[in-house]
């Protein structure tokens, strides 16, 4: 038992703070969400989406990578990339990585032209890595969404040997990761706005009710993080769920309490809140969303109990959860 | 990262249960009611402990010089976890090795420790905490129970309440005010026996003898009784409190609750995808908090100083215990009701305790949101 990062794990997260800190003002102009090339050549350079599989790093690593582009203003791919291309796929992806999953349709977070595109059902796993064109989802969910219709599904090739259920082991570890970057910058502008803006003559960070609700969140945060980590080093698929459940389930507190005690400038695209806002929302429901993670990890964790269920009560109809 | 234990861990874990699974009799979850305070349990405490403390179970985090076997933190807390676990057989005497012991090793005379540190080490010695007043809760700093120092010693007068332990402890970690400044206040150590003591239970739902008020009528103690400096006493409540708010891992008891209620609802066919999805969610913040303990372990181990990561522990603590809670309330209110499930009623009642206890949920809300968050001091 060891919580804390390996000497190259932590050099490696001391460089990426260096990062975030260099990419955390957003550009002026309002959007819900900005690309970024130049992040994207400093991490090509740096090869920070390949960690996964660099000798003396790895999948812990790979989790603080996307961590960290999380917390950047960015929308940049980095879960498809950095977790499930190289630890589920076995290859890695030279193009930004959209996921479809047939269990949770819905428009997929970057996919659009140029990027690659991975479609998992209960039955087998696709990929299509060069996406000629795909229908654009205005939204304000702060990312590129696209729309996986049939004709993309059907150019998907099936990938040989490759599970979906390790396809959705990353994905939720990356979600989690994802969730826990935008909770982390949400949080931290939101405790240096109520530390700055003044009301009744004294910051208004320094109510206790203000206090109360964003040290509930902070442990939110520390929590699910620390779950993140440990799914990512046993790779299992009751840690992620669990994870991904708690993670989600903050999500909505963090979304509320950061909004709320900024009132109104939090509610504009003049403020960067709103990048860290609808990405905490667009993941909070993402396959399903905490109860949907909750109920499968219930079923994992207690099916033993379940198992010596008397024959009558195994026949019962709709107690059972679909895996 | 490394979320594994070492061989050398789940031995020392297998070990630990073994012995349980030797002393604990059949039926002592029915006859104890996993209640620490109960005259069973201190009983069967006493004979437990002096058997663990044979076995080299009571105070392996010692150093060997005072009766321990310098086991690290992690050895310490896996004891704590499986001791939880089991419904806590050590009694209140978790209390002398996890905290009174640890404070006398580091703050204790000579004699102090010739005193009391081989008694706890065999098994021997209960410990109150005179901390609380009935107008020093959360302010604990302004207490006012005071020892007036006299030429032999201290003569104290003041009031103690929710003292568990109170009417069978061998000794009271006593505080009380020495000087004019708020922070004026001494540590010391009063046997229980010593005349112009007056314990009285409070009734109540954690257990048995888990409250009480202690008077102090002019009570006499000679100076030796002074643990640490005279008006420092609040480094030693300091330590004391880093100690135990992330010393008893609660949540081992609301997992094996957990587990228990969902046994109980699936007997009844009554366990289906919303009861699970229920259940998972409390599992999951139990989860949380067990890294989040396991990180403050971590910390110590490493020999860092105490950080917050302290009062998020404990925090997330109370935030997992309630979760359970709530979930048997909601699902297994016959079983509550009827009281034939001791496992599932004890995590549902000592989680009433988790946010009070050791610093309340809002006292550690308060630490996180200066030390972690740094929000401007409240006013």
């Amino acid at each position: 038992m060891d919580l804390g990062l390996s000497a190259d794990d932590r050099l490696l997260a001391e460089a990426l703070d260096r990062l975030v800190v260099a990419y955390r003002d957003p550009p002026l102009k309002a959007a819900t969400f900005h690309p970024s090339t130049a992040l994207e050549a400093d991490l090509a350079e740096a090869g920070y989406l390949q960690v996964s599989e660099e000798e003396g790093l790895g999948p812990v690593a790979g989790v603080l990578v996307v961590e960290a582009l999380a917390r950047t203003p960015y929308a940049i791919e980095a879960a498809g990339r950095a977790l499930i291309a190289p630890l589920a796929l076995g290859r890695t992806s030279p193009r930004p990585l959209a996921v479809f999953d047939a269990a949770d349709p819905r428009p997929a977070r970057f996919l659009a032209s140029a990027s690659a595109l991975l479609v998992v059902s209960d039955e087998d796993v696709r990929l299509l890595d060069a996406v000629d064109a795909a229908e654009q989802v205005q939204t304000r969910f702060a990312y590129p969404y696209g729309r996986a219709d049939t004709q993309l599904l059907a150019a998907a090739r099936p990938l040989a040997g490759v599970a979906p259920a390790a396809v959705r082991l990353w994905r939720r570890i990356g979600l989690c990761a994802e969730a826990v970057g935008a909770m982390r910058s949400a949080l931290e502008l939101t405790a240096r706005y109520v530390a700055d803006r003044s009301q009744f003559g004294r910051p208004i960070g320094s109510f206790q009710a203000v206090q109360h609700r964003l040290a509930e969140c902070a442990c939110l945060v520390e929590g699910g993080w620390l779950m993140t980590l440990k799914a990512a080093a046993t790779a299992q698929e009751t840690d992620a769920l669990l994870a991904l459940a708690f993670v989600q389930r903050a999500l909505g507190q963090l979304v509320d309490e950061t909004n709320q005690l900024h009132g109104a400038i939090g509610l504009t695209l003049e403020y960067p809140l709103h990048y860290w806002s609808y990405r905490m929302r667009a993941v909070q429901g993402e396959l399903g969303g905490a109860a949907r993670q909750a109920e499968l990890a219930g079923d994992r964790l207690w099916r033993h109990v379940k198992s010596q269920e008397r024959d009558d009560a195994a026949s019962a109809p709709g107690r059972g959860v679909k895996a | 990262m490394d979320f594994t234990w070492t061989d050398e861990q789940s031995e020392f874990r297998a070990r630990v249960r073994r012995v349980l699974a030797e002393q604990l009799p059949p039926d002592w979850e029915a006859q104890s009611r996993l209640d620490p305070s109960s005259e069973y349990v201190t009983a069967f405490a006493r004979r437990f402990c002096p058997i663990l403390a044979a076995e080299g179970l009571l105070t392996p985090h010692w150093p060997s010089a005072y009766g321990g076997a310098d086991a690290d933190a992690w050895m310490h807390w896996i004891l704590n976890e499986e001791m939880t676990f089991a419904g806590e057989p050590r009694g209140y005497q978790y209390m002398s090795v996890n905290w009174a012991g640890p404070a006398l090793i580091r703050f204790g005379t000579e004699a102090q420790k010739e005193e009391h540190l081989a008694r706890i080490a065999r098994g021997e010695l209960f410990y109150c905490q005179g901390f609380s007043e009935p107008n020093a809760g959360s302010d604990l700093a302004s207490l006012t129970t005071r020892a007036v120092t006299t030429s032999r010693g201290y003569v104290v007068r003041g009031q103690k309440i929710w003292t568990s332990a109170a009417s069978f402890a061998d000794y009271c970690v006593l505080l009380a005010r020495t000087g004019p400044a708020r922070k004026d206040i001494s540590v010391l150590l009063a046997p229980m026996s010593v005349p112009g003591i007056t314990v009285r239970v409070i009734p109540g739902f954690q257990g048995e003898r888990a409250f009480h008020e202690v008077f102090f009528d002019d009570v006499e103690l000679p100076s030796s009784c002074l643990l640490g400096e005279a008006d420092r006493g609040w480094d030693v409540v300091s330590a004391i409190l880093h100690n135990e708010r992330v010393g008893m891992p609660r949540y081992m008891l609301s997992l094996r609750g957990l587990d228990q209620a969902v046994v109980w609802l699936d007997a009844r066919g009554r366990f289906g995808p919303i009861e699970a999805m229920r259940a998972a969610e409390a599992r999951a913040a139990c989860e949380a908090v067990r890294l989040q303990c396991y990180r403050v372990i971590d910390g110590r181990v490493k020999g860092l100083p105490p950080t917050v990561e302290t009062s998020l522990a404990r925090y997330a603590m109370y935030r997992a215990d309630r979760l359970v809670a709530q979930f048997v309330a909601e699902f297994c209110g016959p079983c509550l009701v009827a009281g034939d499930e001791p496992v599932i009623s004890a995590a549902y009642r000592r989680a009433a305790a988790t946010g009070i206890a050791s610093g309340t949920a809002e006292v550690q809300l308060n630490l996180i949101a200066r030390d972690h968050l740094k929000l401007p001091k409240a006013s």
